[in-house]
């Protein structure tokens, strides 16, 4: 197994190499190069200061000998400093905000599963019910919904007119004042919009995704041996071909991850969250390129580092993988 | 020829005896016509502001209402089917423009070729395409034209993977060998003989993509770095409808409604062209 792990983590090695080269092309490609963001704006700005922000960022040295300092940086996680008005460290408001965003798509992923799963199997087992029909139709509206709609329309019902849900934030304006088990609720409550939209449309595809895999299964020699013995078809269902139609739905959360992060740049601006979207949605909008590419490498380190938890997790699970 | 020709057909009549198929092409012709013809099914100039006329609720004069602007959200939204299909075609597009030729080329060169390229494809896949997509936009600035080229510069990675498979596998058949042997140059074998036998699954991509563009344009819209206002798209009515949540639902609830039908109408047909295709994936 270890020997697996390794292996797989060699693997990603290039895909690394790749990312950096990529993200340092971006900061090459930036309208008047990386320099012209800070002093295009600022009229105090000279010839001589400029040259002197080039040497400070070694922008006078040739191309192979930034991309090495580009490659180090990175492996220390230095991303440089924000453009914002704070200048502090992209790797500081990045690594605040990490625990937010992962929170929420941890729960949503968790939230995914929970209803997925059963949905899948149910309608599999109960093909061409009406239950079937009516979780297939559900599915490709969830596909269609644009999710920024349908947490409008929620913030509408259960903020505006019902006022059931806080709508923003994570926390009330009160939030310090409120005894312990008042602060878990009071977050609870700002988080079940958030985490109920950013897993709505994952959900779609997941039950659609365990029900393809449950009719496959379903048909396995090993299925129809189980029932042959005389097990119950509970026992059969259950026990036989969930477990094994589970077992592709490691992969396929784990893959889920970068279409969370990505997403959660739109429901963090909805719900006013502080969380990497809203972070990466305030860089784009005043042109920070540092706390970009900072944000799109983290992004993609994450991506990958799904990718690798599910594919040990998948080798863990499943005996018939080789690891050595 | 006319066995091609008698195919086609077999396929349009599959299709259209699927239902919910032929339900989703029929939505996509209506929002075609009014993105072709958007003058004649508006009442009202679409940028016409009319400051007595803020934020009023749907009547008869505006069966859906105005904005915030007094504009008159029925004509708007009308013109904006025309964005949103513009948007979806186009990148759709150019994504599977570059597909094919990424594919077309790893899979019939095959050897470094095919790896350099599919490891790039790997590469690309790393980053989240919505974080992606902002970061460019952050550098190119938004407009109409950039968010078609951006959403197809980010999302032709599938069809890659795709049409890559298909020549690897069309390449060895003996049709192929065939047409080598009389002489057909490159040229002519990868678009004569392989591109076409690779196209039916591509098509079914392509259908489910342009839900996809269309979803995406309007997120980014929505967001305030797409489409920029006063060019109307369903998404920046839709901004309008966030500030404005307190006391004007339909500012939100009709021009999303409009995406949702939309996109459903193309994932529908998307799915039933993939069974009149492959007529083994029906019901699963």
């Amino acid at each position: 197994m270890a020997r697996y792990v390794v292996r797989r983590l060699l693997l990603t090695l290039p895909l690394l190499v790749g990312i950096s080269l990529i993200s340092f092309l971006g900061i090459q490609l930036a309208p008047g190069g990386p320099i012209s963001v800070a002093t295009d704006l600022n009229p105090k700005a000279t010839a001589e200061y400029k040259e002197r922000l080039k040497a400070y960022y070694g922008l006078d040295q040739p191309l192979h000998v930034q991309y090495g300092r580009w490659l180090s940086r990175m492996a220390r996680l230095d991303f440089g400093q924000s453009f914002m008005p704070d200048g502090r460290p992209v790797w500081d408001k990045i690594r605040e905000r990490l625990p937010v965003t992962l929170g929420i798509n941890v729960l949503s992923e968790v939230l995914i599963f929970l209803v997925a799963v059963p949905i899948g199997i149910w309608s599999a087992v109960r093909r061409g019910s009406w239950f079937d029909r009516i979780s297939t139709v559900t599915v490709f509206v969830g596909f269609s919904v644009p999710s920024f709609w349908l947490a409008l329309l929620l913030m509408i019902l259960f903020g505006v007119h019902l006022g059931w849900l806080p709508i923003s934030g994570l926390v009330s304006l009160e939030h310090d004042s409120l005894t312990f088990l008042g602060k878990a609720l009071d977050r609870a409550r700002h988080l079940v919009l958030p985490v109920f939209l950013s897993a709505f449309t994952g959900l779609a595809g997941m039950s659609r995704y365990m029900r393809s895999n449950m009719l496959e299964v379903i048909r396995q020699d090993y299925i129809a041996t189980a029932r042959a013995k005389g097990l119950a078809e509970r026992t059969v269902v259950l026990r036989h071909a969930a477990r094994n139609a589970l077992l592709p739905f490691i992969t396929i959360l784990g893959l889920s991850l970068p279409g969370l992060i990505g997403g959660s740049v739109i429901f963090e601006s909805i719900f006013a969250i502080p969380g990497l979207g809203q972070l990466f949605y305030q860089g784009v909008m005043s042109r920070d390129i540092p706390l970009i590419m900072g944000e799109l490498v983290i992004g993609a380190f994450l991506t990958l580092l799904g990718n690798l938890l599910a594919d040990v997790g998948y080798a863990l699970a499943d005996p018939r993988i080789q690891t050595d | 020829m006319a066995a091609a020709s008698s195919g086609y057909r077999e396929f349009l009549r599959r299709l259209l005896r699927n239902r919910l198929a032929a339900a989703g092409g029929a939505v996509i012709l209506f929002f075609l016509v009014l993105a072709l013809f958007p003058s004649a099914f508006t009442l009202h100039d679409p940028n016409r502001i009319d400051v007595l006329k803020v934020l009023q609720a749907p009547s008869r004069a505006h069966p859906l209402g105005t904005d915030e602007l007094g504009r008159d959200v029925l004509s708007r939204m009308v013109l904006g089917s025309r964005i949103s299909m513009e948007v979806g075609f186009v990148a759709t597009g150019i994504a599977m423009a570059i597909g094919l030729l990424v594919g077309l080329f790893a899979g019939f060169y095959g050897g470094r070729v095919d790896a350099l390229l599919m490891r790039f494809v790997d590469i690309m896949l790393c980053f989240p395409s919505f974080f992606l997509i902002l970061a460019v936009i952050a550098f190119v600035g938004p407009s109409i034209l950039n968010v078609m080229a951006v959403i197809g510069l980010t999302h032709w990675m599938g069809v890659a993977r795709l049409v890559r498979a298909e020549t690897l596998s069309l390449k060895e058949r003996d049709f192929v060998a065939g047409a080598i042997a009389q002489g057909a140059g490159t040229a002519r074998i990868v678009f004569r003989h392989i591109l076409p036998n690779a196209m039916a699954p591509v098509l079914v991509w392509a259908t489910l993509g342009v839900a996809g563009a269309i979803l995406t344009e309007s997120a980014l819209s929505f967001l305030g770095i797409g489409v920029q206002p006063p060019t109307p798209s369903w998404g920046n009515i839709l901004t309008a409808g966030k500030d404005n949540i307190e006391f004007a639902w339909w500012l939100s609830v009709y021009p999303g409604a409009a995406i949702l039908v939309t996109v459903l109408g193309f994932n529908l047909l998307g799915e039933g062209v993939q069974e009149a295709v492959d007529p083994r994936l029906r019901g699963r």
